[in-house]
């Protein structure tokens, strides 16, 4: 497919945008207890349906489209940063460091300090996502073409064995709450949402997705390799800062919210892409409404598909990346890595 | 234009201390066999390295003061490869790092032959069409071409090219050269050009730098650096020369 003209994409950004709105409506009425409409029209409907609406819903689809969008924008960011269209939070480990950061806090230290539980584990999940980038980009470094493909994705699946394993060795030392606690975080799930909970999400990831928007020019001019981008104008040092700093506290504070979604940062720029061409000055804002929407929808389906029980929202992103990611791998577009 | 004060760079990149200058208006070839330090060369000179001692000076200014986007509107680098993860369409590519306003500097795209390309994908060229269009972007970026001068100052400007004619056909690498040769014609610009071909570094370039081993051990006039001798001891190469015009020589190769 070949990327879209400049008059066809922008119109198709205000589309994306109304999409979003009519999903937030849609997905704000079904669920375990299907809402009216006339509920959106102040139509007040009973205390219980107010409350599901306004307490349970409203914060949840906030958080989706929170997460889902700095995800989204993550995996952009990452994979213009190492040039590389396999770099994904998932699959580089990033989330999976989030992760262990977080488990490691919730199995040694929770507890002890009073207050700052929620706190404790945002950090911990962004010290976990950093240092994971930070490891993840010298090995990298040095490597070109499909060279530093097979190199990175040797270096994830490392690390995603590694955090795998030193999280199960902490299941040994976990008391039985929790255990319960990190098995349905660990599988991705935005049940934990809370108007509290997303105060900080408010204020963090709308900021990491600002200033990775901002990083946008810079990045395409990363595209030329370290030399030429440098000889156009480019800081890159300053960039890979502001880049790696900025995803990992995107991606940790994420993990700690809703455990590890995966296939978000590698499956909505790679197909966005494709109808938007590689520029990040519209990837980008195409990246968080594209994010948020299919976050959106993963979490409707997943706590729609079984209700009244829910399925984890990282089992059905999976489900639906997975395959995909096959698909990419089998198909023509893998001599494009 | 460019000067280069006592420059020199320790291991493992090497270059043994250089004084030399570039004039605006010259299409200077640096050439010299593998590994001889002509691409570090010009990455000191584009100030993507830092060299080891001395200073290099362009426009009468230190090229460590200059701000990253000063400098580009000062010089502008084409490298010896580009590899592209993502498909650019060729017309977007060429406007990264594009320092002027408006539309990409007319002339260009013509001069090297890129219009039938502008509308495909960057991972659909072949080598020789990525070249020039690399050759391009770096053109755009400085806002010059044969036909326009799209700059808003009047200072002058610097283009270097590592190996630009390396997967060029002859045909192409003849419209390059005069593309070149007329960038230079301008008064605020020099073009500085890593060749292999020494025929074609002697038909087009003003002067030469001869490297070895990170030695800079002739700078001149074609007819002057390119000696039987010379491309023995450095190229380890039996060649002919022969003056064909007052200035120029040609190399043939002995069996």
């Amino acid at each position: 497919m070949k990327a879209a003209g400049n008059n066809v994409r922008l119109p198709m950004l205000i589309l994306m945008l109304a999409g979003l709105c009519g999903l937030l409506v849609m997905c704000s009425l079904v669920g375990s207890i299907g809402l009216s409409p006339r509920i959106l029209v102040g139509d007040l409907p009973s205390a219980l349906e107010w409350q599901v609406w306004s307490e349970v819903r409203l914060p949840r689809l906030l958080l989706a489209v929170l997460v889902g969008s700095t995800l989204a924008v993550g995996g952009t960011a990452m994979q213009g940063l190492f040039r590389n269209p396999l770099a994904d939070p998932t699959l580089l480990g990033q989330a999976s460091g989030a992760g262990l950061a977080v488990s490691i806090w919730v199995v040694l230290f929770s507890g002890r300090f009073a207050g700052l539980e929620l706190y404790g584990q945002f950090f911990a999940g962004f010290i976990g996502a950093l240092l994971v980038t930070l490891v993840i980009f010298r090995i990298g470094r040095g490597y070109k073409g499909r060279e530093s493909t097979i190199t990175l994705l040797l270096a994830g699946l490392v690390i995603n064995t590694l955090t795998g394993a030193i999280g199960g060795v902490l299941t040994f030392i976990a008391s039985e709450e929790q255990l319960r606690q990190l098995s349905l975080w660990g599988m991705g799930s935005l049940s934990s949402a809370e108007w509290s909970t997303l105060t900080v999400a408010c204020v963090v990831l709308p900021l990491t997705l600002w200033v990775l928007a901002r990083c946008a020019g810079d990045l395409d001019l990363f595209q030329l390799g370290e030399v030429s981008a440098h000889a156009a104008g480019l800081d890159g040092e300053r960039l890979k800062n502001r880049v790696v700093l900025a995803s990992s506290l995107g991606v940790g504070l994420c993990v700690a919210l809703s455990g590890i979604i995966g296939f978000i940062g590698l499956l909505v720029p790679h197909c966005l892409r494709l109808y938007f061409g590689p520029g990040h000055r519209l990837l980008i804002p195409a990246s968080m409404l594209c994010g948020a929407i299919l976050l959106l929808i993963a979490d409707t389906l997943a706590r729609s598909l079984a209700s009244p029980a829910e399925i984890p929202v990282g089992l059905v992103t999976s489900i639906i990346g997975g395959p995909y990611f096959l698909w990419l791998l089998l198909g023509r577009k893998v001599r494009e890595f | 234009m460019l000067e280069l004060i006592n420059v020199s760079l320790e291991q493992p990149f090497a270059l043994a201390p250089i004084n030399e200058q570039i004039e605006a208006g010259e299409l200077l070839g640096l050439i010299g066999p593998n590994g001889a330090g002509k691409s570090t060369l010009l990455s000191l000179i584009s100030g993507y390295l830092q060299p080891g001692s001395g200073k290099i000076e362009l426009l009468g200014r230190e090229l460590s003061a200059y701000l990253p986007g000063q400098l580009a509107r000062r010089r502008a680098l084409v490298t010896q490869q580009m590899d592209s993860a993502f498909d650019w369409r060729v017309d977007e590519f060429i406007r990264l790092g594009q320092q002027h306003s408006g539309e990409p500097c007319p002339g260009i795209v013509d001069a090297l032959d890129i219009r039938h390309l502008l509308g495909r994908g960057v991972l659909s060229l072949s080598g020789g069409e990525l070249q020039r269009v690399t050759i391009a972007r770096a053109m755009n970026q400085l806002g010059v071409s044969p036909l326009a001068d799209a700059r808003d100052d009047d200072q002058g400007c610097l283009l270097l090219l590592d190996e630009p004619t390396s997967a060029l056909d002859i045909g192409q690498q003849q419209n390059l050269m005069r593309v070149l040769r007329t960038l230079a014609g301008s008064p605020r610009i020099a073009v500085v050009c890593v060749l292999h071909d020494l025929n074609l570094a002697a038909r087009y370039c003003d002067r030469l730098w001869l490297l070895e081993q990170g030695r800079l051990c002739a700078s001149g006039a074609p007819a002057q650096v390119l000696s039987e001798q010379r491309i023995a001891q450095v190229f380890a190469a039996q060649v002919h020369v022969s003056t064909v015009e007052q200035r120029q020589v040609r190399i043939e190769l002995l069996a």
